[in-house]
């Protein structure tokens, strides 16, 4: 039983990533919270007032403090609800390894997604072709720095790197439907078969925005730029 | 026996940070200069995915990106604490950390550019400058609270590299009277004992940053 901490609040967009890594976070360590969709087109007060800075979502309010940034936000989780499960490992050189891996995927792989959704043709062919490179050095640096163990679950439970990657990358069905491409191809098969891992567990599934209304938002959002 | 290793180069702010933590703490290092141009073997072997620096060596265990270094230091030193004990507060210096970092396009903008571009460039970086001041730092000390801690060494780059961007291209973002909490804070940093007795030689920066200003705007414009 959760000893009482105090009222959690989340904002966010029910198509955010972001917020899908701070839901899944929350709902692994047993939190209850709050949920309130903001509408990002007419963002509310409350939102600018507790993210001044960037504001966008997600924002965690514990106690009245606003927490942004949605791997701050996993590490206040964390550090928080020092309970099991835990997120992160204990050993420091573990962690630090963790942290690396989740700022690569954020820095490069994140954006090579805008990128492929924002180009067309010959550009957007290069693109793939670019993210299928990042994700070899993703693979390869997996595997070098976690052998033989997968770095996305604590045995059978999500852990940092999967809520960070499996955030995102569980959504490329939809992207690839949106889209009409296939985005992550036997190009890249120990990458795929990690996601389809992490779309496997019930937690992932049940936090992930749905399929279809994923696809209609995109191609609304395709048709628009 | 503790082996650590710092792979730098000298007029970085990144290496420098890993630097300030490691000197705060007292933790012993070798510190490996390492050229850019000509990258040993050793970063290459430490660093395959980015080959950069800085990347901090633990009994051979290699760490590279400096916020990934300075928390693993943090954890694996903790006398010393550069990290507030709070969750919040933790929460608040690592949201700085990453703003600044996140906003570094916008002051190398400064230094890269030149005319209009640089006036446009100049005027966010007031922007930011304000917001760092007004909501980063607020009436506290240090970004992190009572203590110097990982958010002030970050921000350390106004201090030591803002001035040398500022001069080296011809450009001055603030008056003597602008953003006075700030002053405050770049003087009680520069006075921190560790922080002074480890900074890159000011008139070698200078000459670095204009050459390397010179360089970088010619192949701009070719």
């Amino acid at each position: 039983m959760e000893e009482k901490k105090g009222e959690v609040i989340l904002f966010g967009t029910w198509a955010s990533t972001f917020c899908t890594r701070v839901e899944l976070a929350l709902k692994l360590k047993g939190i209850p919270y709050e949920y309130v969709e903001e509408d990002l087109t007419n963002k509310s007060e409350l939102l600018l007032s507790l993210n001044p800075v960037h504001k966008k979502v997600p924002v965690l309010v514990h106690n009245g403090k606003s927490i942004a940034e949605s791997l701050i936000i996993l590490e206040y989780i964390e550090e928080c609800w020092n309970t099991t499960p835990k997120l992160l490992p204990e050993d420091p050189y573990q962690r630090a390894k963790v942290r690396f891996w989740a700022n690569y995927y954020d820095q490069k792989i994140v954006p090579s997604f805008y990128i492929i959704f924002g180009s067309k043709d010959k550009e957007r062919e290069k693109a793939i072709e670019d993210l299928s490179q990042l994700l070899k050095v993703f693979e390869e640096g997996i595997e070098k720095d976690f052998p033989g163990q997968s770095p996305f679950f604590n045995g059978e439970i999500l852990g940092y790197l999967g809520i960070v990657i499996g955030s995102h990358a569980c959504n490329y069905q939809a992207v690839d439907e949106a889209i009409g491409v296939v985005l992550i191809s036997e190009k890249n098969p120990e990458f795929l078969s990690w996601v389809n891992a992490l779309k496997n567990c019930p937690l992932m599934g049940e936090t992930l925005p749905p399929h279809d209304k994923l696809v209609a938002r995109l191609s609304a959002r395709l048709k628009s730029t | 026996m503790e082996e650590v290793k710092l792979l730098g180069v000298w007029p970085s702010p990144y290496s420098y940070r890993v630097i300030w933590a490691l000197e705060l703490k007292g933790v012993k290092y070798e510190y490996v200069k390492e050229d850019l141009a000509n990258k040993s073997d050793l970063l290459l072997r430490y660093n395959p995915v980015h080959q950069k620096v800085p990347v901090l060596v633990h009994n051979e265990k290699p760490i590279a990106e400096s916020t990934v270094i300075l928390e693993y230091i943090e954890e694996t030193w903790p006398h010393n604490p550069l990290l507030p004990t709070d969750p919040h507060e933790r929460a608040f210096a690592r949201f700085w950390i990453k703003f600044l970092d996140d906003k570094s396009p916008t002051l190398v903008g400064l230094y890269l550019t030149v005319g209009e571009e640089q006036e446009k460039a100049t005027k966010e970086v007031r922007e930011l400058l304000k917001i760092i001041e007004e909501q980063g730092l607020g009436e506290k000390k240090y970004f992190g609270g009572d203590k110097i801690g990982l958010a002030d060494l970050v921000f350390g780059f106004i201090p030591v590299w803002l001035g040398v961007l500022e001069e080296s291209a011809g450009v001055k973002v603030t008056k003597p009277d602008d953003f006075p909490r700030l002053q405050v804070w770049i003087e009680n940093f520069r006075e921190n004992p560790v922080i002074k007795a480890n900074l890159p030689d000011p008139h070698q920066l200078l000459a670095h940053s204009k050459q390397k200003r010179e360089v970088l705007l010619a192949s701009k414009i070719a």
